[in-house]
């Protein structure tokens, strides 16, 4: 196990479960907390999660982001057991060379084993499910600490203070978003996407309530006025426009189906084939999205056309500074 | 071009030697108390005198004939009376007043050492005192990562200060010891004072005036910097109207495969009939052995690329002009688009963020979008160690937010972007960019009367439904093509962000190297090692910036001989 607080390592059996050099008190246990068969949770790695979904400490997240991280580090580390694997098998093929006896042969054989499974396990294999992850998140949370960062929905229903400036709602912006959950209407706004895209970001439903009136008002002022609509592939979006709670005509939905997401290379390595199917929004890490949804306001095109030509699913961003 | 130094001390040959590259001495002040010296152009500097008082205005300033009377009758008006970007150092008695103009067109920094005052428009010439501290002052470090310039009042050396736009010290020169700059030009005041039906004429009647009291500097035939954004487009098209045969424009691009606006800048220059359009290609192979010259002439780090494309072009367009126009200023007094940022940040109820105290100057850093973030991962526990950081970095921007006057957010903002951003980066930047190369800047949108105007129009006619710039929309609309009155801002893209992964890689990789930053014990050389690899936990971000910035600061601190 390796502390987190001072990345010591110390043997869990021998050692015990506080940190020899910082007296760290580890939470998990790898022998009994396992996020598969084969995939033990240590605190070290729980935090490598978190760290990877907060972006390392710079965008708050959603519990979807959160397990789409876990999928990630968890698989990473399966690779260390197919390098053992091919180490021992290269071993052993050397062992062959070199004419030496029956136990290494007995060796190999079970270098190969190892070997198959972990190619298995690679590509098919176990990762961890949703349950099993949600109730160690659950369990964190209630005995060590809340989770910075990860984003409890609604997170927007207080309104803000009435500011002493009057002039703080007269300018307007270049656009609504109107969502289909509140939690991607959190995601959104707590990453600061409508600072930087001059949008107001809703739900169709009106969350949050105070900006409803502020919505209608600025689409009387402006009535072509840009409005789009985001949602999960799976909700569909006449449904949502009949519904909407502003009485618009003409909207533009941004476009993101099952397909695109199914797409994205960074989300066919961490689920199977039938989650692809119907993974929400907010799986997409908040960088790509935010990066493809800046660049689709700016140019007038489809998020699905930007996010599925892999445009932004790479080591890119559209600013050139 | 113009520049000024003066002491109460010993050095002022010293001094003044350092900015020889701004023109040759012009007028000299000498008596026991006090040492001063003009240097530039003939036609930038000017004293005046009489029985008990002297003035000596360094910069192309226009002054009324009885300037001393009304500065003896009421110092500030008499100060609201000097028009156009320069110092003025007005001497009564024992008592020396220096001022800086309204619009922070020229720079000032000062220092009060040994007891003795001394003041130059650039930081070199105080650093050539026989005694001078040469120790970096550390929140000023901060200062620079979060916005790209300092602020003020504090300079990246410690002891020395630069005055804030629109102030003056006032010195008793037979015991000069440290006083606060004392504000006499506020165009706040005239706030709300033109109603929206009549900003569009006084707009364009006042921005006419600007363009016209420049145009006597600008030689036989005016040049203009022309990138195809808003602002210089619509100097062209005020210069176009009289002058559209002999106006001469240039605009930059950065070869093939980089973003560019050369469309944009084509069209006005069609649209509004200008006969003589240049295209200046700028790349690393040739300003890259330039670097140094280039950091020297800053005088201070300014981590803003756009000063790179600023010293090039002055290098070709000083061997033809005495002086080039631009369209600095249109975006902090006119409402660029960042503004929305800003506003927008108070939409919503964000329990987290507003319970900050201080939450509104968090947000205006971090939508500079420099490294404000970086900060604590990118300096040394130990350096960071030196400084309190949130006052370091917040507290030049938490008066402004406290302000009475302006009432309205949007004035806050406009008042800190030309205090701050205009004062300390963008107009000295411009002008030490060209004096480097014997040229003048000529900023129309950042005259005295624009500023006033600025303040006194409807905030309304600055930002309305989504849109930035509103009044000025109006002002050029059917004179400007539609293409670019409608665009969005894209500002001028400096590829840094390729630059440093290809043609400045080694350069780059050879001023950050390990070693001089494991000796020099200011930055994280792990984290600098991540950004020039453009492989941080954070994913893609603005790396390149970061990296220029990073470049700009060691240069300089090599270039200066500065002491940790």
């Amino acid at each position: 196990m390796k502390c987190p607080k001072c990345q010591h390592k110390q043997k869990r059996g021998r050692d015990g479960m506080v940190c020899k050099s910082c007296s760290y008190k580890f939470f998990f246990d790898p022998q009994k907390d396992k996020l598969t068969p084969s995939v033990s949770l240590h605190d070290n790695r729980f935090k490598a999660i978190i760290n990877h979904a907060s972006a390392n400490d710079t965008y708050y997240f959603t519990p979807n982001q959160l397990f789409s991280s876990a999928r990630h580090i968890s698989r990473e580390s399966k690779i260390g057991c197919i390098i053992i694997s091919v180490v021992i098998l290269a071993a052993g093929a050397v062992g062959i060379a070199a004419g030496i006896t029956v136990l290494l042969l007995f060796a190999i054989l079970i270098g190969f084993v190892v070997f198959v499974a972990g190619i298995i396990s690679f590509f098919r294999g176990s990762r961890p499910k949703r349950k099993t992850w949600d109730r160690f998140v659950k369990y964190w949370e209630d005995e060590v600490q809340p989770i910075p960062r990860l984003i409890q929905s609604p997170a927007l229903s207080d309104p803000p203070p009435d500011w002493k400036e009057d002039d703080i709602y007269d300018y307007g912006v270049s656009g609504i978003i109107l969502c289909d959950r509140k939690e991607t209407v959190d995601w959104l706004v707590l990453n600061q996407l409508h600072t930087q895209t001059n949008t107001l970001i809703l739900t169709t439903k009106g969350y949050p309530d105070y900006l409803q009136k502020i919505a209608k008002d600025l689409l009387e002022n402006q009535p072509d006025l840009n409005v789009y609509l985001l949602h999960d592939p799976e909700t569909a979006a006449e449904s949502l426009i009949n519904h909407c709670f502003l009485p618009i005509s003409n909207v533009t939905d941004l476009g993101v189906d099952q397909a695109t997401l199914s797409g994205l290379t960074v989300l066919r390595k961490r689920f199977e084939k039938k989650e692809l199917k119907s993974l929400p929004l907010d799986t997409i890490p908040y960088r790509t999205l935010s990066a493809a949804l800046t660049y689709c306001l700016a140019n007038g095109v489809l998020l699905g056309s930007v996010l599925g030509a892999n445009a932004m699913d790479s080591d890119t961003d559209t600013s050139f500074g | 071009m113009s520049a000024v130094v003066a002491t109460t001390g010993p050095g002022l040959s010293e001094m003044a030697a350092t900015l020889r590259h701004r023109g040759i001495a012009l007028d000299r002040w000498e008596s026991r108390t006090l040492h001063a010296q003009t240097i530039g152009r003939p036609s930038e500097s000017q004293t005046f005198s009489d029985s008990d008082s002297q003035l000596l205005l360094s910069g192309p300033v226009r002054a009324p004939t009885d300037i001393l009377e009304r500065l003896k009758n009421d110092l500030k008006k008499g100060l609201n009376c000097l028009h156009g970007p320069g110092i003025a150092l007005f001497k009564k008695d024992h008592k020396l007043i220096v001022s800086r103009d309204g619009a922070g067109g020229r720079a000032l920094n000062y220092t009060f050492q040994n007891g003795d005052f001394s003041c130059a428009s650039e930081t070199k010439a105080l650093l050539a005192r026989p005694g001078q501290s040469r120790n970096l002052r550390p929140g000023s470090l901060a200062q620079y990562l979060a916005y790209s310039f300092i602020p003020g009042p504090g300079t990246m050396i410690e002891g020395i200060s630069s005055l804030p736009a629109g102030t003056y010290l006032e010195i008793d020169l037979k015991n000069p010891v440290t006083i606060t700059p004392v504000r006499w030009f506020s165009p706040e005041e005239s706030e709300g004072s033109i109603s929206s039906e009549h900003s569009t004429l006084e707009f364009e009647t006042t921005f006419r005036r600007a363009i016209e009291k420049l145009l006597v500097q600008a030689g036989p035939a005016p040049a203009l910097f022309l990138s195809g954004g808003l602002d210089s487009s619509s100097v062209a098209a005020e210069l176009a109207r009289d002058h559209a045969n002999s106006l001469q424009t240039y605009s930059l691009h950065f070869g093939k495969g980089y973003p560019h606006e050369l469309e944009h800048a084509r069209n006005v220059v069609n649209f509004c009939g200008i006969k003589n359009h240049h295209e200046v290609l700028i790349r690393p192979k040739d300003f890259v052995p330039r670097l140094g010259e280039m950091i020297r002439a800053l005088d201070e780090p300014i981590g803003d690329p756009v000063a790179l494309p600023n010293f090039e072009l002055a290098a070709l367009v000083g061997k033809k002009h005495p002086a080039v126009f631009n369209g600095e200023g249109g975006d902090p007094l006119f409402g660029g688009p960042k503004n929305f940022n800003l506003l927008l940040h108070h939409w919503y109820g964000l329990p987290r963020h507003l319970e900050e105290p201080r939450h509104r100057e968090k947000q205006y850093l971090s939508s500079y979008r420099r490294a404000y973030e970086e900060i604590s991962r990118l300096l040394t526990p130990e350096f960071r160690d030196l400084f309190n950081a949130e006052e370091e970095l917040e507290n030049p921007l938490t008066p402004y937010f406290k302000l009475r006057t302006p009432g309205s957010f949007l004035n806050k903002l406009m008042l800190i972007n030309q205090r701050l951003k205009g004062a300390h980066l963008i107009q000295p930047k411009v002008e030490r960019m060209l004096a480097a190369h014997n040229l003048r800047p000529l900023s129309p949108l950042f005259d005295e009367e624009i500023i006033r105007l600025s303040f006194a129009i409807p905030p309304s006619c600055k930002l309305a439904n989504g849109q930035e710039k509103v009044v000025m929309k109006q002002a050029f609309a059917g004179r400007l093509p539609d293409s670019v009155l409608h665009r969005p801002k894209s500002g001028m893209r400096v590829p840094v962000h390729y630059w440093m992964q290809k043609e400045m890689r080694g350069q780059i990789r050879d001023i950050l190297s390990p070693r001089q930053l494991k000796r020099e014990g200011i930055f994280d050389h792990k984290r600098v090692k991540q950004l020039l690899a453009y492989r941080t936990d954070e994913g893609p971000g603005r790396y390149g910036l970061r990296l220029w910035m990073l470049m700009t600061f060691q240069l300089w601190k090599k270039q200066f001989n500065i002491g940790v």
